[in-house]
């Protein structure tokens, strides 16, 4: 699992790539804390490469909606799969983030 | 478990390290003692041997002086001398150049001489008696000077012995060539001398007297004990029949090695005896008594056939390698000692780590044991109830899990749940016991599911800062009529089996998602109702069923879920409890062995009717 992140013209983007399981829900905690910084603007994650989002992983993209929430910025998941889609839907996260 | 993995290693090489110095150091101290032990050997002979030669060198020096004084004695006094290279030489005594002494001239000769070689303790001369017939004396003619504590005695031999048969003349003369005698104790100066006896022959080659020199052997016996190699070495010597002609003990002197009794083991080294009376050098062990061990090594004085020996215990000799031996041995054991410690230090800490992992599991243990407890396991879950047949099953992936289900019968009405608690093990735990209690005890004062729900959200979302959620799908079914009342909180849709027309349709509720508890507690949960027809049965599950893996990491579909439970059916499974069992068993052929990753639960409920 990893992140990599860029800021480009006030938006920051963070490009996700791997298995997102409750095992690799810790590692992807500490490396997701530059995203958390930037809470206070738009941020658009690509998910093209996300293989899988467990509900540790879940909790995590929860985590960063409620900063950003509280900041005024938001989140955007940008090229989702089928499945992680269907997981967001299940739960009624999908409610809780713009999807392109 | 990695850890104590690595701590067991640790604690092997720890081990294997320990070993290998041990070894090595043991080694490596054994190594330099024995090169310790050889260089002192080494420098021990090299020093002994250093003295050893002086000492030879003085005596035989003291011994040829002698040897010379008597040549020149003669070759001045009586005639010429001729000598070999090996000293040996005789006196030829002309009678046409020399003129034999009248007797006052033999003493005042010897007298003169005495004066001048101090060195010399005694003199004789003694001669064949067809040259002074004419005298009175009773055995002959022999001139004797002896220096008693610095005053001079003479005496004519002749009237005391027949000197004749004394070995310093009878020796010379047979013998016909210079000769050293046995030391002896010469009783008018009481002096320990040896002589030297030269034979004097005419022209004609017959033997005309012998000339003799007595010297002090004390010169030899100061010298001796003037020399020591090491603190207890012995600086001794022997004449050629083994008699001491000097020792630090003076008492010795002249009595033999064997009356001595000191050497007894040194005697019967046949080597060793064998080479000192074939007058040479060489080196040995002795045993003085069983305990002390001596060095022992000895040169020979040619001129005299004595040997000079000098002896070194060996226990002083090796005096600095034993302590050597006994420091380094001192320190390896301080050494082994502290590792020990630190060893055995390691070993604790190892066991302290095994302990609290041990302690650990136990406390996960009846953390689950706990856990268990809270879910509803009797099977049936209501023997008196007709009219319902539920039954609910959850394994952990751990001890303890973040998935629940729970039922009871309050109003005659069944309130039910199933949920997922975001993550795993003791947190999800926690947070899964948490959910149950709060809906048994909001349970007690409403009957709207979505109100339930909405109280539940409430108290989770507060101060949730680790953004914990649980999907959960809760209702309250009348067994009355079979009216449900159903709230979903993002929990996976339950399968729903009924018959329309006589004929089974298995499929997913149709349902409005809401929310997951616990991420925003003004979220509006919104109820939804339905009437089960009696036969018609629910199937609630986790995503641990749908998303159970096979080793080719596939995931099991909820496609296969509805299929099972048509299969099921069709196999005449008739109760909730075959139902669920029947599951399991496929999805344990599905996992064919592949550790189950997440918490699997499932809960039927069949609605029977009320019978009338």
């Amino acid at each position: 699992m990893n992140i990599t992140i860029s800021e480009k013209n006030g938006t920051v983007i963070g490009v996700l790539d791997g298995r997102l399981d409750t095992a690799a829900a810790p590692q992807f905690a500490k490396d997701m804390e530059p995203l958390m910084a930037k809470a206070n603007l738009p941020i658009v994650l690509d998910c093209t490469k996300l293989e899988y989002v467990s509900s540790s992983g879940l909790r995590l993209f929860l985590t960063l909606r409620k900063k950003t929430m509280a900041e005024g910025g938001s989140v955007t998941i940008k090229g989702v799969n089928a499945e992680i889609k269907q997981v967001f839907t299940i739960t009624g996260f999908n409610s809780l983030f713009n999807f392109e | 478990m990695k850890k104590i993995l690595g701590t067991k290693v640790v604690l092997n090489l720890t081990l294997i390290i320990m070993l290998i110095g041990g070894i090595t150091m043991t080694l490596g101290f054994g190594t330099c003692l024995y090169l310790a032990r050889q260089e002192v050997a080494r420098e021990t002979r090299y020093k002994v041997n250093q003295d050893l030669s002086y000492i030879r060198t003085y005596v035989d020096g003291e011994l040829k002086r002698v040897e010379d004084v008597a040549y020149t004695l003669v070759s001045t006094k009586f005639g010429r001398t001729t000598r070999n290279d090996v000293g040996e030489g005789f006196v030829v005594i002309d009678p046409s150049t020399y003129k034999i002494p009248s007797e006052e001239e033999c003493f005042m000769l010897l007298n003169q001489f005495l004066d001048a070689n101090p060195s010399i303790c005694g003199v004789a001369i003694g001669f064949e008696n067809f040259l002074y017939q004419d005298t009175a004396d009773k055995y002959g003619f022999a001139a004797y000077v002896t220096n008693v504590t610095g005053k001079k005695e003479s005496l004519n031999l002749g009237n005391i012995h027949d000197f004749h048969e004394k070995e310093w003349y009878k020796q010379a003369a047979a013998l016909n060539k210079p000769y050293w005698s046995k030391p002896f104790r010469e009783t008018f100066a009481g002096k320990t001398v040896v002589c030297f006896s030269l034979p004097l022959h005419g022209l004609d080659n017959r033997l005309i007297g012998v000339i003799a020199l007595d010297i002090d052997t004390e010169m030899f016996r100061k010298k001796c004990a003037e020399i020591s190699p090491f603190p207890g070495a012995q600086v001794s010597m022997v004449d050629r029949d083994f008699c001491f002609v000097a020792h630090p003990d003076s008492t010795f002197l002249l009595r033999s090695v064997t009356e001595v009794g000191i050497y007894d083991d040194y005697l019967n080294d046949d080597s060793m005896k064998e080479k000192m009376m074939q007058h040479l050098g060489g080196s040995g062990l002795v045993n003085k008594g069983t305990q002390h061990e001596a060095m022992f090594y000895y040169a020979p004085i040619k001129r005299t056939g004595w040997t000079i020996a000098i002896e070194c215990p060996k226990d002083e000799v090796f005096r600095g390698v034993e302590r050597m031996k006994r420091d380094t041995t001192l320190i390896a054991i301080g050494c082994i000692l502290f590792m020990i410690v630190c060893f055995i230090h390691l070993f604790r800490k190892f066991k302290d780590v095994t302990a609290s992992k041990a302690g650990m599991e136990s406390e996960l243990k009846i953390a689950s044991g706990i856990q268990m407890g809270m879910i509803p396991k009797l099977y049936p879950a209501f023997p008196d109830r007709d009219e319902i047949d539920v039954c609910g099953f959850l394994k952990p992936a751990k001890d303890v899990g973040g998935d629940l289900y729970d039922y009871f019968i309050r109003d005659n009405k069944l309130f039910f749940c199933i949920g997922d608690v975001s993550g795993k093990g003791v947190p999800a735990s926690l947070f899964m016991t948490v959910i149950r209690s709060l809906f048994r005890n909001v349970s007690l004062h409403t009957e709207d599911p979505a109100e339930i729900v909405s109280s539940l959200n409430k108290a989770l979302s507060e101060g949730n800062v680790n953004s914990m959620f649980c999907t959960l799908f809760l209702g309250v079914l009348n067994l009355e009529n079979g009216h449900l009342d159903y709230c979903n909180a993002g929990h996976n849709a339950p399968i729903v089996r009924r018959f329309i027309d006589g004929k089974m349709v298995v499929d997913y509720v149709q349902l409005k998602t809401n929310l997951a508890v616990g991420v925003f507690d003004t979220f509006n949960y919104v109820k939804e109702e339905v009437d089960m027809k009696p036969g018609e049965a629910l199937f609630m599950y986790t995503d641990g069923v749908t998303e159970a893996e096979n080793a080719q990491k596939e995931l099991f579909g909820e496609d296969a879920v509805l299929a099972v439970l048509a299969e099921a059916r069709a196999r005449h499974m008739r109760t909730a409890k075959e139902f669920i069992d029947y599951v399991y068993k496929v999805l344990k052929v599905w996992a064919a062995g592949v550790e189950q990753s997440d918490d699997i639960t499932m809960v039927v409920m069949e609605y029977r009717g009320k019978k009338a």
